[in-house]
């Protein structure tokens, strides 16, 4: 037996010594597409965390007299101008990208969610006035913002990671809007209210926490379009200053030599293409989980 | 009307058993249930929630979720074994020999399309072509469902109606090939009293007129006691007891059966209850309270309360009662201080209340709390219940966490819940023992005034009997006073000592409730009082009726 909803929406607790079963049952209904995507992700972190593990070349030294290798057994993605490993240069680039995405994912969900449940909880003229702010922010092209954003805050790997998360406080801030003022409604906030509850605190414990699921769904969906975004910076030369093997730079690096070394974009761009797909993949059952 | 017991039947349920997959296991919900509606019959099929009631109903027409299976027995239409046809072959049965008025009138008709369209389309499913015929034979059949201004009613959609009136235009539709069997799933648990009696009234008079059988689910004893022919109680998918109806109610062989007689709030039981002291000082005092609503664009407002005065006595149960729309739950809102009066006095625990802002306000509402009738909604469903119970003494002066543990502990006694619940979220919880929670809620910063509103509406009957009953022993223990606001005259008649009666925003009358319910002066009051459902069940003190 597992749990039951009735019509009105009991459930029933059930024993734990069925649980087991219920994971196998679970692991039974995996879709072979979301492993994949956790299998990326999971591949992706590592290369971040323990990069020394899967390469033993180094990342920014090369080696002169193997300038431009085809990708063979002994380079897998080959080698660039310089003769470094291009495979070592994308594990141990991974840090870089996959930082800044958490960063810029970081700054979106904290300053949005932040706006958003201000927006959500106080009356009605100060909300409308904090939304339009919030539409001139979504009317503008988010590379745009993020361009602008970095040429005040200046180049750099952080910098192009806060710039990104800029972009995106906007779209955290109205779902958590939207959220914030569902939850509002709830009779158990006006409970909390009613039971003498000061406004801070009926936040606090109540509205945000039960508003917090729908949008840490979107951080999950937004970390794919930050990699994306970040790479997009570092290809336009905004981001990390050369030699970082950060993945938009090793594709923008790769571009000069594209029709006599084609490897040099296409593995780093298919890497970017397989980590964003995964993390959208991700986010997107969180989301159908939630909503 | 109950037809000779060698009449064949017109529907044989046999040994019907149906379960749904959980997850990979199934779960039978439906156990062994045979039962038999014979040509023109009244049956209904009783049960609380989770019975088995509605999927059985739903096996009948083939309607079953799409994880639901009939796992053994037969369904048969007149002898021909209908249970394990397709759908397509069983489009040719349904609206045609089998229709169903679903228990939602919001959510059944399509909102785009008018009342007309959506009639008319049983007509164009079945075969008929003829534009004129149908417009004739729809504007026949809303005039036959008691609508008025038939032409206007088919050009019209659905928002444009009532509830009552919605329901009509589903009833319309279920009637209009005249199939031999009708089955209402709850058909008039969403509405008013005096509409739902008009309804059953309507469903009554159709089947006398057509001979068609009606098979009737609901979780209401008091209506099936007054409109079936037979009585199936249904309890967790089995069937307790069956029988005639007079038979069954006056000698229930099944304890179950038993059980539910003695749950059901019945109009004509009075409940003894001492008369307050005229001494009594006021807990709460409403004078001349109007509150209206508008919105910044339009001048036009809307007066929901409009003057409204009562009073109610210390230690006392104050009854606000009312259908849909009477302004009930506006006068509450406004008495908790959720509401501010566009004029006249609240006066609560001898506090004027609209002079109330910011903290003042805070600390007054210790003393006046309120449960809601939705358990479901009103517990936070990420905090578990000692944190829930627990929350209201946190806001106001420190007390400290042994303290506040052993307050808790001593609340869950009062209202009588296990220890063990204290770990669990509400999700783990029945409808009953949540709303204890939410009681226990209320109750932990020693409130002298409760206000339930609609606390009880929302659950099955035995727990509703058992929720009261509590509430009874509360009062004389805490010697509490409480509002309670209820649609439920039978309800009211248990519980309380005083009562308002409310129309339109309007008191149309009020005073104690054995003289309102005895001798009501009102025509509302009058035909609020001749609609509410049981009179046929038994009495169990005798009092003189209306």
């Amino acid at each position: 037996m597992s749990i039951v909803q009735s019509p009105e929406g009991f459930a029933t607790a059930d024993q734990p010594s069925v649980s087991s079963e219920r994971w196998r049952a679970r692991l039974r209904r995996l879709r072979p597409g979301l492993v994949l995507a956790w299998a990326t992700v999971a591949i992706a972190v590592a290369w971040a965390t323990l990069p020394w593990l899967f390469t033993s070349y180094s990342p920014v030294d090369g080696v002169p007299r193997q300038r431009r290798l085809p990708p063979g057994a002994l380079h897998w993605f080959g080698t660039d101008e310089l003769g470094r490993d291009l495979y070592a240069r994308v594990v141990h680039g991974a840090v870089h990208t996959l930082s800044g995405a958490l960063i810029s994912v970081a700054v979106g969900l904290a300053v949005g969610t932040l706006i958003g449940l201000i927006a959500g909880s106080v009356e009605r003229r100060l909300d409308d006035a904090i939304m339009r702010v919030i539409d001139v922010m979504l009317a503008v092209p988010a590379l745009l913002l993020s361009l602008s954003v970095i040429i005040i805050l200046g180049f750099g790997t952080v910098n192009a990671a806060i710039a990104v998360g800029v972009a995106s406080i906007a779209s955290f801030a109205r779902l958590a809007r939207s959220e914030v003022v569902r939850v509002r409604r709830m009779d158990y906030v006006e409970a909390g209210f009613g039971s003498g509850g000061r406004f801070f605190a009926v936040l606090w414990r109540h509205v945000l926490p039960n508003s917090l699921t729908a949008v840490l769904a979107l951080a999950a969906l937004q970390f794919g379009h930050a990699v994306l975004a970040i790479s997009t910076l570092g290809f336009l030369g905004y981001g990390a200053p050369p030699p970082t093997p950060e993945w938009g730079l090793l594709i923008s690096e790769g571009r000069n030599y594209i029709s006599t070394a084609w490897w040099l974009t296409v593995f780093p761009g298919l890497v970017v293409v397989a980590v964003v797909l995964a993390a959208n993949r991700i986010g997107q059952s969180l989301v159908r989980r939630t909503l | 009307m109950t037809a000779a017991p060698n009449v064949p039947s017109l529907l044989a349920v046999d040994n019907l058993a149906i379960s749904y997959a959980s997850g990979e296991s199934r779960q039978q919900v439906v156990h062994d249930v045979s039962f038999e509606v014979r040509p023109g019959e009244f049956v209904a099929l009783v049960g609380e929630s989770g019975s088995g009631k509605t999927t059985i109903a739903q096996s009948v027409i083939g309607l079953l979720p799409r994880n639901g299976r009939i796992e053994a027995g037969a369904i048969r239409l007149n002898g021909i074994t209908i249970s394990d046809w397709n759908d397509t072959r069983l489009n040719s049965l349904r609206g045609a020999r089998i229709s169903l008025v679903p228990q939602d009138p919001g959510q059944s008709l399509n909102p785009t399309r008018t009342i007309g369209a959506q009639i008319g389309e049983i007509f164009r499913i079945h075969g008929q072509r003829d534009r004129a015929e149908i417009r004739r034979r729809v504007i026949e059949l809303i005039t036959r469902v008691g609508l008025s201004d038939p032409e206007l009613r088919a050009g019209q959609y659905p928002h444009e109606l009532s509830g009552g009136m919605r329901q009509r235009v589903l009833i319309a539709i279920a009637i209009a090939l005249k199939p031999e069997l009708i089955i209402a799933d709850e058909p008039t648990s969403a509405l008013d009293v005096t509409v739902q009696r008009r309804i059953l009234d309507l469903i009554d008079d159709l089947r006398r007129e057509i001979g068609t059988a009606v098979l009737l689910i609901t979780h209401d004893l008091g209506i099936a006691a007054d409109r079936a022919d037979r009585i199936v109680v249904l309890r967790h998918g089995r069937i307790q007891e069956q029988g005639e109806t007079r038979q069954l109610i006056a000698a229930p062989q099944n304890v179950y059966t038993r059980q539910l007689l003695a749950d059901v709030p019945v109009l004509a039981e009075a409940v003894l209850r001492p008369a307050p002291s005229a001494a009594a000082a006021d807990a709460v005092l409403v004078r001349n309270l109007t509150v209206e609503f508008g919105t910044a664009w339009s001048r036009t407002r809307f007066r929901a309360v409009d003057d409204v005065s009562f009073r109610v006595a210390k230690g006392t149960t104050h009854a606000i009662v009312g259908e849909s729309g009477s302004g009930k739950t506006t006068t509450v809102r406004a008495i908790v201080g959720y509401q501010r009066p566009t004029s006249g006095q609240v006066i609560v625990a001898g506090t004027e209340l609209s002079s109330l802002r910011g903290e003042r306000l805070r600390q007054f509402r210790r003393s006046i709390q309120l449960v809601y009738q939705n358990p479901f909604g009103s517990l936070d469903p990420r905090q578990d219940i000692r944190d829930i119970i627990a929350e209201p003494l946190l806001n106001y002066a420190p007390v400290p966490r042994l303290e506040r543990q052993r307050k808790v502990e001593a609340m869950l006694d009062r209202v009588k819940l296990p220890r063990a619940v204290l770990d669990r979220r509400p999700a783990a919880l029945s409808g009953g023992q949540r709303q204890r929670v939410a009681i226990a809620r209320a109750l932990i910063l020693d409130p002298p005034i409760l206000v339930l509103d609609e606390a009880v509406s929302a659950l099955d009957v035995t727990v509703q009997a058992q929720i009261l009953k509590l509430l009874d022993e509360l009062q004389r223990e805490l010697s509490l006073t409480y509002l309670f606001v209820s649609h439920d005259l039978a309800v009211v008649r248990q519980i309380a000592d005083t009562v308002s009666v409310f129309k339109n925003g309007r008191i149309v009358e009020s005073g104690r409730v054995e003289s309102v319910f005895h001798h009501p002066r009102d025509p509302y009051t009058i035909d609020l009082i001749a609609a509410v459902p049981g009179r046929n069940l038994p009495r169990r003190v005798a009092i003189a009726a209306e």
